[in-house]
């Protein structure tokens, strides 16, 4: 019986350590292909044409989404002039890494979409703070995203429904009918 | 008397046939080369006017050859073929040769392949890829035919007005407001029972369905919160079975939670009373 409150104390010892050592570990932003360019698209129509016949969608094009959503248009020229912008707005995270051609994630995506769309979240989100899980957990219950895992990728019709519903949501605050997810 | 009283009526008969006769000369002594005359007249090309322009969008005339997309704006007149797309807090409204009209909300990319007018009824083809639309007909201008087409059905209407929405992931497909919609889907060749069979649908103002053409009133009980008195959350399947098995009661017989998404019109009935709950 000693031996078993032994061996919960070292594993409660260990898991604290854990915890310390994740949580004062600063890690930095690393951007992979920072000068990546994308093709001259004429405003936001033709991008999301181009896209929605993708059959993954870029972290340089789903940023390139999310800037012409929140601010009307893509003023920046690469990959990381994105990357900047989009963490100054705190849609991003500067502790993550970034590659211009890697195919953008769900967990990645939601974690966009409750950040653009300010979505407060549940209980688990107020106290780990918004991660990929809890976001896409909160995106899927919102409406504005369908089921699936945090890593899948995301074709460029999932992509572009994800940005409808958002863009509804930024400018009525809630979703009709009509753009419920199944 | 009675012969003379004959005759005058029967001149009277024929007086008004013979002051037509040289007014109207093309119809009765036509010209022998030309083709007999048509009951309707041919069918014709209409064009569509743009109502109204808000937020980016774009048009390509596919008509002519070597087009290029262009702004689209406001008062411009279209013709029978035309690609329109949408960007973000886009809006457009097309009037279709005054039978009816449709707006294009943002995010969408819709294709008009054809809008002609055989007789007095007014033809329009609409291919969606994808976004949403709200389609209109006017029945009091006169008949009139609109198709939608989208990836995964075909709807048709003769008067009424509906959202229509093409989005992967999403529920419903099409939502009328107003008259009755027909809407059909061929099967795929995945089942050799069902290769090129047609399914086909009515629905009444007020009813929704989705791509697979479920009945609007299963789409109903899916949109209820089945999570609520779950708190790990449960899967599609497991949704699906509730609401297949359990009129779309909650676990313990709770009552209805809230809406996941924004109330309609019409909110869903209570289930009956009289059948047991799926998981008691």
């Amino acid at each position: 019986m000693k031996r078993m409150h032994t061996m919960q104390w070292m594993l409660a010892g260990l898991l604290a350590a854990g915890l310390l050592a994740g949580g004062c570990q600063s890690s930095t932003m690393s951007i992979e292909g920072p000068g990546r360019t994308l093709p001259d698209d004429d405003g936001s129509p033709a991008f999301l044409d181009r896209v929605s016949s993708e059959p993954t969608v870029s972290e340089n094009d789903a940023f390139r989404g999310l800037l012409m959503l929140v601010e009307n248009e893509d003023a920046t020229e690469t990959f990381e002039d994105r990357v900047r912008a989009l963490v100054d707005q705190g849609i991003l995270p500067a502790d993550w890494s970034y590659d211009a051609d890697r195919p953008i994630t769900r967990g990645r995506l939601a974690y966009m979409a409750c950040q653009a769309a300010d979505v407060d979240g549940g209980v688990m989100m107020h106290l780990v703070g918004p991660t990929r899980r809890y976001c896409l957990r909160e995106a899927r219950y919102l409406g504005l995203m369908s089921d699936g895992g945090t890593y899948g990728q995301v074709t460029g019709m999932e992509y572009l429904a994800v940005l409808t519903r958002l863009d509804v949501l930024r400018q009525t605050g809630q979703l009709p009918e009509i753009l419920s997810t199944e | 008397m009675i012969r003379s009283l004959i005759l005058l009526a029967m001149l009277a008969s024929v007086g008004p046939l013979a002051a037509q006769a040289p007014d109207t000369p093309a119809e009765a002594d036509p010209a022998p080369d030309s083709p007999a005359p048509a009951t309707r007249p041919a069918s014709g090309e209409l064009s569509a006017k743009v109502v109204s322009v808000a937020g980016p969008a774009q048009y390509l005339d596919t008509a002519k050859d070597n087009a290029e997309w262009q702004p689209l704006r406001q008062g411009q007149v279209l013709g029978g073929q035309v690609v329109i797309r949408t960007g973000f807090q886009a809006r457009v409204e097309l009037l279709l040769a005054d039978r009816g009209s449709v707006v294009i909300e943002g995010v969408a990319k819709m294709g008009l392949s054809r809008l002609g007018k055989i007789g007095d009824q007014a033809q329009a083809e609409i291919g969606l890829k994808y976004g949403r639309i709200r389609a209109k007909v006017r029945p009091e201008a006169g008949p009139s035919d609109m198709e939608v087409t989208t990836p995964v059905a075909t709807l048709s209407v003769r008067g009424s007005e509906a959202d229509i929405c093409y989005l992967v992931g999403n529920r419903a497909l099409v939502k009328t407001r107003s008259g009755r919609w027909r809407i059909s889907k061929r099967l795929g060749a995945r089942r050799e029972q069902t290769a090129g069979w047609v399914r086909r649908m009515m629905l009444l103002a007020g009813q929704s369905t989705d791509s697979k053409l479920q009945s609007p009133e299963r789409l109903r009980l899916l949109l209820w919160d089945t999570e609520l008195f779950d708190k790990f959350g449960i899967t599609p399947v497991e949704r699906m079975q509730m609401v297949s098995n359990g009129q779309g009661r909650r676990y313990g017989n709770a009552p209805p939670g809230r809406l996941l998404i924004a109330p309609t019109t019409d909110p869903p009935a209570d289930p009956p009373s009289n059948r047991q709950p799926a998981h008691p």
